[in-house]
């Protein structure tokens, strides 16, 4: 289960994400995150409420960076203790923008 | 016990153990990898690099990225799973990997690492030598390891190319092989589909089992319909044949259904998966009396079809040693769906005149009481096939009826062609 809430401000878009992210919510959360890659500069997740990352939703943050870092850039913000041992474990924590 | 393992035994087993041991940070760097670890990996530990900077993250590899995020999720249990690791080199690895967190007094995790990349590659060839159903078979069950059978009802299929010594003759050895091995090629992939095991090739021909080593209670019909896409696939492969330059292959299938033993046969050292009894041999016998393009069916399958089961004609012989006379059918059709194709080029066409006659459509077996006019154009040489014009559009596959003073045949729509349509006359049951 993933709820995602999209907030558009100006060229900068923040997607506050609710659950897991795993296998089938990766689907969803690319479908969500396609018709704003072209619009905006700027991309923040909020991890506030997210439990739960698998090895497919580190591949969506990973090709939104890239697709991003030539742009405004991304980050993801207010990550849980467990989501950050996920993200120093497999190396994340030195590719992303972490705060 | 520990207290007697000295720091140098303990050096030594992880310095030789046959399976890779690492030790990694909670920052993913790599601390301690032995020899074998660092050669699966690809990596070495003496840098202290971070193991995701190091191996390639690639879609294969994510399995075993997987398996990082469970042990951090989970870390009370140890995390076991066997995946596909890419190395840095691009080379592909099938590992066993357990990966377990420590907190001690430095938290860590245990990789432990068994490369079963031959094992499985083992595996798969012996699929590919035998069959998949076959291997399956020896490595699953208790029974597959010993020698020893079973007696089993199943449908033998045996096919063979007529005349394939005098071409064996005139082609040089690898054109021979390329040209047997696309024909193989497609028989099996047919084959499998309709759930059939190749027992053996024998030479140019394929032994074919339905209904073991896997149990199928439908053995029979799939064997015929297995039989004419067999005989339809034979367009596409001499397509193949003619643009390579190879000769064409005619194909003749027989088919029997009876009790057989099957199971391992041989000798400890050397055996096979195989089956024996007077079934097979009625089988090789029908197959023998096929010409090319034939698919004949024994009594013993037909009365185990229950779908219809179209036939253009019926003889019949005595097997070795029998008493009774066996029945056998030229089968063109089996069900509503699955008929022989046949080109039109195919046909030798006799020169007649064209002859005026009734055309009645037929639902199910009841003739529909309206009469149309028809127009017989040409007949084939062998009284299978003819050429129709009629007052009517006529679908493919349409059952009719022709009357053609005072004589009625039944026939089978084929197809449209230019200046009418392609009927074959058949036989119901």
């Amino acid at each position: 289960m993933l709820n995602i809430k999209k907030t558009i401000e100006g060229s900068k878009a923040t997607f506050a994400l609710e659950g897991r992210l795993d296998t089938n919510t990766a689907v969803e959360l690319e479908a969500a995150l396609q018709p704003v890659t072209d619009t905006v500069d700027e991309l923040v997740f909020d991890f506030e409420d997210v439990d739960y990352i698998s090895s497919a939703g580190l591949r969506v943050l990973l090709a939104n960076y890239k697709a991003f870092s030539k742009k405004g850039g991304m980050k993801v913000i207010h990550v849980k203790d467990m989501i950050m041992e996920i993200f120093d474990v497999t190396g994340f924590s030195d590719i992303l923008t972490i705060e | 016990m520990l207290d007697n393992f000295s720091a140098e035994q303990a050096r030594y087993f992880f310095e030789k153990s046959d399976d890779g041991i690492c030790v990694i940070s909670t920052s993913g760097e790599l601390l301690m990898a032995n020899p074998v670890a660092e050669k699966i990996l690809g990596i070495s530990a003496s840098d202290h690099l971070k193991i995701w900077k190091s191996i390639p993250y690639v879609e294969e590899n994510d399995d075993l990225i997987q398996m990082f995020i469970d042990t951090v999720t989970s870390k009370l249990q140890s995390h076991e799973a066997i995946v596909d690791y890419v190395n840095n080199e691009g080379k592909k690895h099938n590992l066993h990997i357990r990966l377990t967190y420590y907190k001690e007094e430095l938290a860590a995790y245990l990789l432990v690492i068994t490369d079963l990349t031959k094992l499985i590659r083992t595996e798969a060839a012996f699929a590919r030598y035998t069959s998949p159903d076959i291997a399956d078979y020896v490595l699953t069950t208790s029974e597959g390891q010993k020698r020893g059978g079973v007696s089993q009802e199943v449908t033998v299929l045996l096919s063979d190319l007529r005349g394939f010594t005098a071409i064996s003759a005139s082609l040089p050895p690898q054109d021979l092989i390329d040209l047997l091995n696309h024909y193989f090629e497609q028989m099996v992939a047919i084959i499998e589909r309709y759930g059939g095991t190749v027992i053996e090739f024998l030479g140019d021909g394929i032994f074919v089992l339905f209904g073991a080593p896997k149990d199928l209670p439908d053995h029979a019909s799939r064997a015929v319909r297995c039989a004419i896409e067999m005989q339809n696939c034979m367009q596409e492969v001499n397509a193949w044949n003619q643009e390579n330059g190879y000769p064409n292959l005619e194909m003749g299938i027989g088919i029997n259904s009876g009790t057989v033993v099957v199971g391992n046969i041989g000798s400890e050292k050397k055996m096979k998966y195989g089956c024996v009894g007077a079934a097979v041999n009625l089988t090789g016998r029908l197959e023998s009396l096929t010409i090319g393009g034939q698919i004949l069916v024994s009594e013993n399958t037909k009365k185990l079809i229950p779908e219809s089961f179209e036939y253009i004609s019926e003889d019949s012989f005595f097997p070795k040693g029998g008493i009774n006379a066996v029945s056998y059918y030229e089968v063109t059709g089996i069900g509503d769906d699955l008929f022989i194709r046949r080109k039109e080029e195919e046909i030798s066409w006799k020169s007649t005149s064209e002859v005026s006659c009734l055309l009645f459509l037929l639902e199910g077996k009841t003739v529909i009481e309206q009469e149309h006019s028809c127009t017989i154009i040409k007949r084939s040489e062998d009284g299978r096939y003819a050429l129709i014009e009629a007052d009517l559009e006529l679908a493919e596959r349409t059952n009719i009826m022709l009357k053609e003073n005072g004589d009625r045949k039944y026939a089978k729509v084929l197809r449209k062609e230019d200046g009418g349509f392609l009927i074959c006359f058949t036989f119901g049951n």
